[in-house]
């Protein structure tokens, strides 16, 4: 068993501003993930050793991401990447590197988990051609991959702008972008950024390279059927009104080979549940997020979350929540002194302030209608790993409980091998919109270890001789050890 | 061909590697991930659903979603977006 004051879960914005702000006082700090290199899904890097002649799209973002990661290689932090966190226990982290397990016990953890884009359930999009958006920019951006031929793009909101422009600027022929939400939210929103100056230029700069290369964006459009036979072939899409239903006969057809969705993200709580932290049910935020305090302590003692994890609020305010973690583990730790301590944390919550202005607009700007959850059709499916379609989910939630865990057990939606990732954002929703009942009001499923699959190799392979209670998760129904 | 991916030419890749996929030679680059090895290769689906079997590849790209399984010897069922490429990686896909 190894141990150190600090863990960090995940090397994106947030982890690596906890990391840094945790090391800066002094202490002994882990900084965990689960891929082999650091900078998460915002700051991509490209493989070490690669560089690209032509650096426009290598842009502000992964310079700063870079930077960063060579700051905090810097700082003495001990790094482990392709490293897995899969439970928590107390005091304790079970961690894999898929050929062995050990723990890691620590005094302070901090949960920096990201986020991943959310899933849209609509006709075809099981096909391969169809993925997320942040799928296509990591191939373009991370790997110098463009993802097809002929791209579509459909979404809402400035996100889809960025990854349209990198795609464009890569050389990629995109066909068309559908952008869900109207002209005049959009020129609204864009009026109120002004004033706050950054954002609004560097989405104009993203429009103007869509706009030279003559890709129409189609707005108040969603596609609503992907076609194909073992591969995209093309998308018929809508028009919708302003809560993204269908306009009858405003359909539109596209001949393309790959379609890119970008509706917003899902905050990554599956460790935060494992620990026992609150969660809390925040829709602009993207769904149930990590309850935190105004020092990012969750409910759990000795637990903190930053960025994503406990709400959608992008990477600048990620980053920022990560140091004031950092510096409040550092603080219950004894290790700060005062003055410089309230220093430091009046400069965070300073900065913190004003990367959160922006917040109320491009939340506007990504609010999600019904219409959104309404295109499956009765055969589409849900849950892509176990492939159970709308119908069984609704006719369970109708029957039997309409909840995930009901759902779960009469139709075995969320047991596949992603573990309810992509069907466990969805279904909620579905039923929400087919039976009328609010979102927040569906029961989620019960946290168990290990929060993703690994190899029972591994599991039979311990580097720890001494088997502590971590190992006895599956005796002890994890998730409910508060009584409940 | 239809829909198969392209190489960027203005990355300056790894050294050259050959990935056996299923017995087939494929051209990879050091730091590319499996699937983009994959991909690359015009291998847009190399898995089968469990019930349906429908094809399916790539659609999250960061590890969560486990459509893009493979095996690779000596490592098990790995997710192809997430493992990157050696040379003589021996894999076998269906799985």
């Amino acid at each position: 068993m190894s141990g150190t004051q600090v863990v960090v879960v995940g090397g994106g914005p947030a982890g690596l501003g906890a990391a840094l702000e945790a090391a800066r006082a002094g202490l002994e700090v882990t900084l965990i993930d689960e891929r082999p290199s650091l900078g998460g899904q915002y700051y991509k890097q490209i493989p070490p050793g690669w560089s690209s002649t032509r650096s426009g799209w290598l842009d502000r973002q992964y310079a700063e991401g870079n930077k960063l990661i060579a700051e905090v290689l810097r700082s003495g932090v001990k790094i482990l990447t392709d490293t897995l966190v899969w439970n928590i226990e107390d005091h304790n982290l079970a961690v894999t590197d898929e050929s062995t397990v050990w723990q890691i016990r620590f005094d302070k953890l901090i949960l920096a988990t990201g986020a991943w884009e959310l899933p849209v359930a609509l006709p075809g999009w099981t096909l391969p051609g169809v993925m997320t958006g942040g799928a296509a920019q990591a191939l373009v951006v991370g790997q110098g991959l463009l993802p097809g031929r002929r791209i579509l793009l459909a979404g809402n909101g400035p996100f889809q702008l960025r990854v349209a422009a990198q795609l464009v600027e890569a050389g990629a022929k995109v066909i068309a972008i559908l952008d869900a939400g109207d002209l005049i939210t959009t020129i609204r929103a864009a009026l109120r950024m002004v004033p706050q100056g950054g954002l609004i230029w560097e989405a104009l700069r993203y429009l103007r390279t869509i706009w030279k290369a003559g890709v129409r964006i189609y707005r108040m459009h969603l596609p609503i059927r992907i076609l194909g036979d073992g591969h995209v072939e093309g998308v018929v899409a809508s028009r919708v009104d302003s809560q993204w239903r269908p306009v009858p006969g405003r359909e539109i057809s596209f001949d393309v080979d790959t379609v890119c969705l970008t509706y917003g993200f899902v905050p990554s709580v599956e460790l935060a549940r494992l620990a026992g932290c609150r969660m809390e049910y925040r829709p602009e935020a993207g769904g149930w997020v990590t309850w935190h305090d105004a020092d990012q302590g969750t409910s759990v003692p000795d637990i903190f979350v930053a960025g994503e994890a406990g709400g959608i609020e992008g990477a600048r305010v990620a980053l920022l929540e990560g140091r004031l973690a950092g510096l409040e583990a550092a603080r219950q730790l004894g290790v700060t002194n005062r003055v410089e301590y309230e220093e430091r944390r009046r400069e965070i919550d300073w900065a913190l302030i004003r990367a959160r202005r922006p917040l109320p607009v491009l939340r506007d700007l990504m609010r999600l209608r019904p219409g959104l959850f309404e295109l499956a059709m009765e055969d589409t499916l849900v849950c892509r790993c176990e492939d159970v379609s709308w119908r069984d989910i609704i006719a369970a939630a109708r029957r039997w409980d309409p909840g995930l865990r009901g759902v779960k057990l009469w139709t075995r939606a969320g047991m596949g091998r992603c573990q309810g990732r992509i069907c466990g954002y969805l279904i909620p929703r579905l039923i929400s919109c087919a039976l009328g009942v609010p979102v927040e009001t569906i029961s989620l499923d019960t946290p168990r270890p290990p929060v993703k699959p690994l190899p029972l190799l591994a599991m039979a392979s311990p580097k720890d001789t001494e088997l502590s209670s971590i190992w006895a998760w599956h005796e002890r129904r994890p998730g409910r050890r508060e009584g409940q | 061909m239809k829909g198969v991916p392209v190489r960027i030419e203005s990355y300056r890749r790894g050294p050259a590697l050959r990935v056996i996929l299923d017995g087939v030679e494929l051209l990879g680059f050091e730091g590319e991930y499996l699937s983009t090895v994959l991909m690359a290769n015009g291998k847009m689906a190399w898995r089968r659903s469990l019930i349906r079997g429908e094809r399916r590849g790539l659609f999250c790209g960061i590890g969560i979603c486990f459509e893009c399984l493979v095996q690779v010897e000596g490592r098990g069922i790995v997710r192809a977006c997430q493992v990157r490429a050696f040379d003589g990686m021996r894999v076998r896909t269906d799985v």
